[in-house]
């Protein structure tokens, strides 16, 4: 839980999620599906696990002039996309929380505050909280409205893998994905689609050869 | 497979219908009739496999073929929990086993009744479905106290089925089979496990010479060896007509008849064989009243033919018998006139007389018929023989209910070809059906061994208590064998699709459940298994006889 792994500021929140501005300067951006902390500052708050569901970037206003000339150079550029009046916006979807050290795959009791902060996960963090339970919060993944939810499962469960692969975990990818066809079979559409898009994101599923080559 | 290893849960079904359990292991694992166990609630049902479907959770899953679109992986994990297998069984018997040891219901003094019952109730949702072990297999066939034979093996895991000889003998038995099933191997085997037993004494009526001195198999060209060869102090063999051989052995003795032994009715009961008109019965009882009951046959065969004094002709005009009758019958026994093994007086000791005293003494017989293989033969003699039998069983069981004393020997006779003497029409005639029907409290039963059951009086099939059958071809002869027993249409396809050798289900009052099972080998080690049980001391034999009869 470093500093570095900071990248931004809650700009609104409910119970379901949250939009956070991002520090351009601070790190790289967090690509999609990747889980994200919010350790909420108050005493007795919970600490919120994420996905980040959406990355948009806004219109600034200059933007629009610029679009027009035909020549802009390197310069300008650079400068348009960084020293950026309108943050990037992210959009993040709570699927759990810890407290007083216990993981909870439930939605947090209270949504955290504007200007919280807003970190990357660490591997540690990622195995622990997926590892946790039963994959209780697969469901809050299934039901994502604003992205499809084939893709976000896809994003997340590779990158929840290779965390698990690391600390040697090998049937964890297995088993979030039975949990997901127990989870979807009834809706055979979807259910193909999900797995179509988990097929696509090249997850190994006996992560041990892959690793190690 | 571990052997208590849980191959499905239950997902439904009802008393009528049997219940349907989803497999949690390949179909391919599990066979129809295998014997599958359910434990729920402190009771154990016991249960055969009836028919097993594949499943799925939408039809989807199962009619798209997505092989190919998705990682092999990711197909199979989809396969595993969208398709499965439903497999239905057939619930037979129930068993108490009473609240488990740590469960606060336990009680250590309750008497808990362990007998396995029919089934009376039902598991519950989602109870565990296990294949038996050897333990269960042994809990249900295994007769409590001894008199149990091994049979054979369950299909899947080889564990030993018993049968259990006192009800095979208290009731009349049957062993089916196509052609070529085992059946004559396995009779053999199940003999030599009751002579050992010294439970009764058998006569077999070994119409193709297989019994006493064995034979060889056409299909293995090994020998098998014969009851008379294995047990030479327990059983006898006996040929059909004077210095008969059995297969190039000497027997122990030969079987002769008088003419006095032969009735009107052994003849009447030829009728079809020797295409008599229906003027036979009134001749015949002319004959009697003119010559007596004893006499008869041989006076009969003594006039002559032509005209005058002792002619056919002049005998029939004396008693008002119609000349053309009276020849006509003559004509029709010329066949048994013939007969080498039929003599007007025997020198020594009637030969059925020495039968009958071997089996009151507990000895067995198997009468081989040599070289004399014609219905006319099986029909004439086993009716003779069995008619005396039955006289002298009867006797000794009167004269023993009402004066007390020694109880006859259980006496069980074997009948290859049973159709024979069995069939519809002869049925009424020969002494076999009322043997099959009130004999058991005469202490003589019937062990019939036939390739068509179907042509076996139902009257006489019904009366059958284990039946035993191997693969059989044709719808009827199945629907025999499965007269008048429960589970028939579960049962018809197990039968029909039994291995074509050495596999038969056993079936009926005479076992506790119906089960298919590989028949055990009849090789060397048979017999070392057999020969080496200990023998019964002759109070344990007492006590058996009065254990097995004592119900009349
Ligand atoms: N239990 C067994 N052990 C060893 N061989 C067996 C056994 N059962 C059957 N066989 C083999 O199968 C062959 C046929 O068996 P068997 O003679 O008993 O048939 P069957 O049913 O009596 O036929 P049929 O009706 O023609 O008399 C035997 O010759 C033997 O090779
Ligand atoms: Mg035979």
């Amino acid at each position: 839980m470093t500093d570095t792994s900071m990248f931004g500021r809650i700009l609104s929140s409910n119970i379901r999620e949250c939009v956070v501005g991002y520090r351009i300067n601070e790190s790289m951006i967090p690509p999609f599906g990747s889980m994200v902390r919010i350790p909420v500052s108050h005493a007795q708050q919970p600490e919120i696990y994420g996905l980040v569901t959406d990355i948009q970037i806004e219109e600034d206003g200059f933007l629009r002039q610029l679009a027009t000339n035909d020549q802009v150079s390197e310069e300008v550029m650079l400068d348009a996309r960084v020293n950026r009046n309108v943050p990037v916006v992210l959009r993040i979807l709570f699927i759990g929380y810890l407290e007083n050290g216990n993981i909870s795959h439930l939605l947090p009791p209270c949504p955290p505050l504007t200007l919280d902060n807003i970190y990357k996960c660490t591997n540690a963090e990622i195995t622990a909280f997926t590892s946790f339970g039963n994959f209780g919060y697969i469901r809050h993944i299934l039901k994502v409205t604003n992205v499809p939810p084939g893709e976000l499962l896809a994003a997340h469960i590779s990158q929840a893998a290779k965390a698990q692969f690391a600390d040697n975990h090998f049937g964890w990818t297995e088993s979030a994905i039975n949990e997901v066809i127990y989870l979807m079979r009834d809706n055979y559409a979807d259910l193909l689609a999900i797995l179509g898009a988990i097929g696509d994101a090249d997850i190994s599923l006996d992560g041990e050869v892959e690793e190690q080559e | 497979m571990t052997p208590a290893e849980n191959i499905g849960f239950v997902i439904g079904g009802s008393l009528k219908e049997g219940l349907f359990v989803r497999l949690t292991v390949p179909a391919e694992r599990i066979q129809e009739g295998a014997f599958v166990v359910i434990e729920s609630n402190g009771l154990k049902f016991y249960g055969l496999v009836v028919n097993l479907s594949l499943k799925s959770y939408d039809p989807r899953y199962s009619q798209d073929l997505i092989t190919g679109r998705m990682s092999d992986k990711i197909t199979t994990l989809l396969h595993n929990q969208t398709l499965f297998t439903e497999m239905e069984v057939l619930p037979v018997l129930m068993q108490n086993t009473g609240p488990e040891l740590g469960d606060p219901n336990y009680d250590p003094n309750a008497i808990v009744d362990r007998s396995p019952i029919p089934v009376k109730t039902l598991p519950i949702h989602q109870a565990p479905v296990r294949l038996a072990t050897e333990f269960d297999v042994s809990e249900v066939f295994k007769p409590k106290e001894k008199n149990g034979f091994v049979i054979g093996t369950t299909r899947e895991q080889g564990h030993p089925v018993h049968i259990d000889m006192d009800k095979l003998i208290q009731r009349s038995s049957g062993i089916f089979g196509a052609t070529g099933t085992g059946k004559s191997y396995l009779t053999r085997m199940i003999l030599a496990g009751l002579i050992q037993s010294k439970q009764a004494a058998v006569l077999v009526f070994d119409m193709h010479n297989e019994y006493a001195y064995g034979d060889i198999s056409p299909d293995t060209d090994i020998k098998a060896p014969g009851l008379c060869e294995k047990m030479k102090k327990r059983v006898k063999s006996c040929a059909l007509g004077a210095s008969a051989k059995i297969a190039g052995n000497q027997p122990d003795f030969d079987l002769v008849l008088e003419y006095s032994d032969i009735l009107p009715s052994d003849i009447e009961m030829l009728t079809r064989e020797l295409n008599l008109r229906e003027t036979t019965p009134a001749t015949l009882s002319a004959l009697v009243q003119s010559f007596g009951l004893n006499k008869w046959f041989e006076s009969f065969k003594n006039l002559t033919m032509g005209e005058g004094e002792g002619s056919i002709i002049d005998w029939a005009r004396n008693n008002n018998v119609n000349e053309a009758a009276a020849l006509g019958l003559y004509n029709k026994l010329e066949r048994l006139f013939r007969l080498n093994y039929l003599v007007p007086k025997l020198a020594g000791p009637s030969s059925i007389v020495k039968i009958i005293d071997y089996l009151k003494n507990g000895y067995s017989v198997i009468l081989s018929f040599g070289e004399y293989e014609t219905d006319l033969d099986y029909l004439l003699v086993t009716n003779i023989l069995t008619r005396k039998i039955r006289e002298e069983w009867e006797r000794m069981t009167n004269e023993y209910r009402n004066q007390g004393g020694v109880k006859p020997t259980p006496l069980v006779i074997a009948l290859e070809e049973a159709h024979k003497l069995l069939n519809r029409e002869m049925a009424g005639q020969t002494t076999f059906s009322t043997i099959a029907r009130e004999m058991r409290k005469y202490f003589v039963t019937l062990l019939i061994i036939d390739q068509r059951p179907s042509q076996i009086y139902d009257e006489v099939m019904s009366q059958l208590g284990t039946r035993i059958s191997g693969w059989l071809g044709d719808d009827e002869d199945i629907a025999a064998v499965l007269s008048g027993l429960s589970g028939r249409d579960s049962l018809r396809g197990m039968l029909a699709r039994l291995q074509p050798k050495e596999e038969v289900l056993l079936l009926g009052y005479g076992v506790p459940m119906p089960i298919p099972i590989r028949s055990r080998r009849y090789d060397a080690q048979f017999w070392q298994e057999i020969l080496s049980e200990d023998e019964l001391s002759e109070t344990d034999r007492q006590k058996f006889r009065e254990m097995v009869f004592d119900d009349f």
